[in-house]
């Protein structure tokens, strides 16, 4: 099966090697990846800005390049989400947006659901805690929402059960956001920093010596603040734990 | 303090109130405490979702069919000898509600809990009239104590610690200098107001639940307070907003079942009290309040958030609410319900609101009513931005975003720029120039190669 | 135009003009899930909302063990409002005072009360909260004013959750209904539980049969 590759925009520019774990790690589960070089951005940014109508166009790009794969991953789920779900309210009743809200997958979901792996051959021998990134949890259903009174398992953490000597720890609270939020990081910056810095104390105090998750942008956040307060803890998308590029 | 005091520039009091980090630490964590509550309250029930699903569907069905039950409400309460009144707007309803304490020459009035008097300013109107107006719920009455508005819903003085609380009730109750100790201060509290519903002339409650079949209406409390207030004196007013309405008392099963559980994990509050007529020789009136609510009812991708039912788990839950404080909202009813009410009121003084939320859903998730409470957020950032009240510096880039989004061409070389600028850069100064994101936070090391540019070289090898 | 009018034609307007779709009500809700010994969950329940269980084979072995309670020998003003309780007052030849309940008592004259004993029509096993309303308490002032409550609740009135407790209740005749789940209780102040806010500091619950 080709499978046509969305690479979020600031994967494509700021975590290149994000979007290559990706790649390594669909092809060794053997499928064929094909990278659209004509795409950009979902339209996340203009639509949570309130701007539907600057978002339409972009979304239009979005489902020209993508609509004649029969199936679409993406490693970030917000972005996945925008387009399965938000683009309802922005070309909804489109009908390659109408085909391609079934087709589209986030990384994790798709190697679960899809793949049905059950074996990695990769290791990391360390502690690691999840940061569960509120979309992916939340719209793409990922996970059990740790508000909902529901049982479901975590795709990331099944995922993550299957690579060799990882230890995986749990946080005081399971969910709670980061702080990223888009531009409620800038517009807010206060407020997403001391979400963010919640975040850290909770995980350091897990003894993880890693946070992973599915989302770029929330480990963009939380990375930053680390990197400034020159903290230990590190940042490292699941992808790069799955595909066994970093040790 | 009046709500048009406080300021509504959410960033601005989000950082004041950060400022303080331990002490919003504090606040967080009791907050938390009570999420945790709920999670507990609600572990045991099996059939909590579809008990949400089945509240929320009672409330939109209920909601399309509003006229008719206030109709039935109103004949079946008349019936039963309730005086009911209508009142268009909050001052209507103050109006209304002094003219009765008037007509019975009441001096001295005890209060319940009523988040719509708090939002038409009652007190302040009844106070300015001469009247005696005492909150009795403990919480309220420590922040009447305190000249101040209530920060939270369900518990209104959750930003006050028990050292402040102690000093507030040593100056006021005459408590010994020192005291902090939760039961003696709450007995000091109990043994005023015990004095004040003694001497009441009336009592004044709100309404958790109005009951169309039966005319009557529900109030809820741990305290005890709404009874006693409204069991002394010959005279009971309660204020209903009117979207307050349940079809019948097998609906308020529902209800009753998802109120405190997602407010504070009880199973139900202390006293969940049924109030269907006057005791006799008394009178009993209620006040149906429109104050906004029939401009938020005509808008139906809004009409759910009319279904709330003040339980507070959105705000509990809510990272922002709690780490900003309640007075950050600027608005009677803070937290995720208060964003999504409070832009009714005007979009212009609120439209911070709508970008103090990180969209992270968790709100949602734990509205026991199923309000779609961040969508409805995003709903007023899309509002803000078609009313052109989002700074035209802001539109400029999103516009931009927007080219260079449809224009792979103008993105792929926008991102070459932007890299090989950045990579140039000393740290510190990007920390300027990345301003809000660098104040911080670090940007992640500038790749020398996008991956776009990185799959061609590595497919090329292929 | 009346407030009234303006209101509800404002209301039908914007039913008509937003196009809302007409939402059927749901009907019952029929997932409740059931408890193997609804009477344990409740003695539980109750225990949960800080309240006190005793469990007596019949009326006579209730009023003993009430008369034998500390709150019923330090209480200097009581009230029993259950007929099918008796006591053999005054208590040991103390200086108890018992008060009686008449239609039009003025409810201040029940601020002294220390301790009041009634019976409740059904307890709910999912909550712990008994049913009372204005047909056994003319005034039911009492329920707050007192300091103690003591609250008896016969076996077989013990219904599984509040489905069935609204499925049995009946408004028609009645001013006021309250149920009570536990004593008084307050967390405002930093969120720590303080049992006796406004009403009794406490409840105990006699389950007879």
């Amino acid at each position: 099966m080709q499978i046509g590759l969305f690479i979020p925009c600031y994967i494509d520019q700021l975590y290149p090697h994000v979007g290559i774990a990706t790649v390594q790690i669909l092809e060794k589960h053997g499928y064929q990846v094909d990278y659209p070089q004509a795409q950009t951005c979902c339209g996340q940014p203009m639509f949570n800005s309130g701007a539907t109508k600057e978002c339409k166009s972009v979304a239009e790009h979005f489902l020209k390049t993508f609509r004649d794969y029969e199936t679409v991953v993406c490693p970030s789920g917000s972005c996945t989400s925008m387009v399965r779900n938000h683009y309802a309210h922005v070309v909804g009743g489109n009908n390659d947006y109408e085909t391609l809200k079934n087709r589209i997958f986030e990384l994790c979901e798709f190697l679960v659901d899809h793949a049905k792996v059950s074996q990695l051959d990769v290791s990391f021998p360390h502690r690691v805690v999840v940061h569960q990134s509120c979309h992916g949890l939340r719209e793409l259903e990922t996970g059990k929402p740790s508000e909902l009174m529901i049982e479901r398992e975590s795709k990331l953490h099944s995922l993550l059960a299957l690579v060799d000597g990882i230890e995986l720890v749990h946080p005081k609270r399971l969910d709670e956001c980061c702080g990223f939020g888009g531009t409620f990081s800038v517009l807010e910056e206060a407020l997403s920093c001391a979400m963010g810095n919640d975040r850290i104390i909770d995980y350091e105090e897990t003894g993880a010596e890693y946070i992973t998750g599915a989302d770029v942008s929330c480990l963009m956040h939380l990375g930053g603040l680390l990197s400034r307060q020159k903290k230990s803890i590190k940042t490292l998308h699941i992808a790069e734990i799955l595909a066994g590029t970093v040790q | 303090m009046t709500e048009a005091a406080i300021q509504s520039n959410h960033p601005q009091q989000a950082e004041a109130f950060l400022k303080d980090l331990k002490r919003a630490r504090w606040h967080d964590q009791a907050l938390w405490f009570m999420r945790e509550k709920r999670d507990k309250g609600v572990l045991g029930l099996k059939e909590w979702e579809a008990l949400r699903e089945h509240a929320s569907r009672i409330k939109m069905h209920t909601l399309s069919h509003l006229p008719k039950y206030l109709e039935q409400f109103e004949s079946e309460a008349s019936k039963r000898g309730i005086q009911v009144h209508w009142a268009k707007d909050g001052d209507e309803h103050n109006r209304i509600i002094h003219h009765i304490l008037s007509q019975h020459n009441v001096k001295r009035v005890v209060k319940s809990k009523s988040m719509l008097t708090e939002e038409c300013h009652l007190n302040d109107y009844l106070i300015e009239k001469g009247m005696e107006v005492v909150d009795t719920d403990l919480g309220e009455r420590i922040v009447q104590l305190a000249n101040e508005p209530p920060s939270h819903i369900v518990i209104p003085a959750i930003h006050k610690n028990r050292q402040e609380i102690g000093e507030l009730f040593h100056q006021k109750l005459n408590t010994p200098k020192g005291e902090t100790d939760p039961t003696r201060l709450t007995g000091a509290a109990r043994m005023h107001l015990r004095e004040k519903f003694v001497q009441a002339d009336a009592g004044i409650t709100g309404v958790n639940f109005a009951i169309a079949s039966t005319g009557g209406f529900v109030v809820c409390t741990n305290e005890g307070n709404a009874d006693l207030g409204t069991s002394l004196p010959p005279l009971h007013i309660a204020a209903m907003g009117l979207e307050k309405l349940v079809p019948t008392p097998e609906d308020l099963s529902v209800f009753l079942r998802l109120l405190a559980r997602s407010a504070t994990g009880q199973p139900v509050t202390s006293y969940s009290s049924h109030f269907l007529g006057p005791r006799p020789d008394t009178e009993m009136h209620v006040v149906i309040v429109d104050n906004g609510r029939t401009g938020h009812y005509a808008q139906a991708e809004f009409r759910r958030s009319l279904s709330c039912i003040r339980c507070g788990a959105c705000l509990n839950t809510c990272p922002v609410y709690r780490r900003s404080g309640g007075y950050s909202y600027g608005y009677t009813i803070p937290g995720p319900i208060g964003t999504t009410l409070a832009p009714h009121r005007s979009l212009e003084k609120f439209h911070t609101l709508p970008f103090a939320s990180s969209l992270c859903g968790s709100c949602s998730n734990v509205c026991p009513v199923k309000i779609n409470l961040h969508e409805q957020i995003l709903l007023w950032r899309q509002k803000l931005y078609n009313a052109g009240i989002v700074s035209p510096a802001k539109r400029l880039a999103l516009g931009g975003m927007s080219k260079m989004f449809t224009f792979p061409g103008v993105y792929t070389l926008g991102g070459n720029v932007f890299r090989g600028v950045m990579s140039l850069i000393p740290g510190n100064v990007i920390a300027k120039i990345t301003g809000a994101w660098g104040k911080q936070r670090d940007l992640p090391p500038i790749p020398k190669e996008s991956f776009r540019q990185q799959y061609k070289k590595m497919k090329g090898h292929e | 135009m009346s407030s009234r009018d303006s209101i509800l034609q404002a209301l039908r307007s914007a039913q008509h003009s937003s196009q809302a779709p007409e939402v059927e009500h749901p009907g019952s809700f029929e997932q409740a899930h059931l408890f193997d010994d609804p009477v344990e969950q409740f003695l539980e329940s109750v225990k949960v909302v800080a309240g006190t269980t005793v469990t007596c084979a019949d009326w006579k072995e209730c009023a003993q063990h009430i008369e034998n309670h500390e709150l019923f020998q330090e209480a200097k003003v009581l009230c029993n409002l259950e007929p099918k309780l008796s006591f053999s007052a005054p208590n040991n030849g103390t200086d108890q005072e018992w008060v009686e309940m008449h239609e039009k008592d003025d409810p201040h004259s029940f601020e002294k009360v220390d301790l009041c004993i009634m019976n409740g029509q059904f307890g709910v096993a999912e909550n712990g909260a008994i049913w009372i309303d204005n047909r056994f308490v003319a005034q039911q002032a009492i329920l707050f004013l007192t300091q103690h409550l003591m609250l008896t609740v016969q076996r077989q009135e013990i219904v599984q959750n509040l489905h069935q407790a609204y499925s049995r209740l009946s408004f028609d005749s009645i001013y006021y209904g309250c149920f009570i789940s536990g004593p008084s209780k307050t967390a405002d102040i930093e969120q720590s539980l303080v049992i006796g806010a406004h009403g009794p500091r406490s409840l105990t619950v006699y389950l007879i049969g």
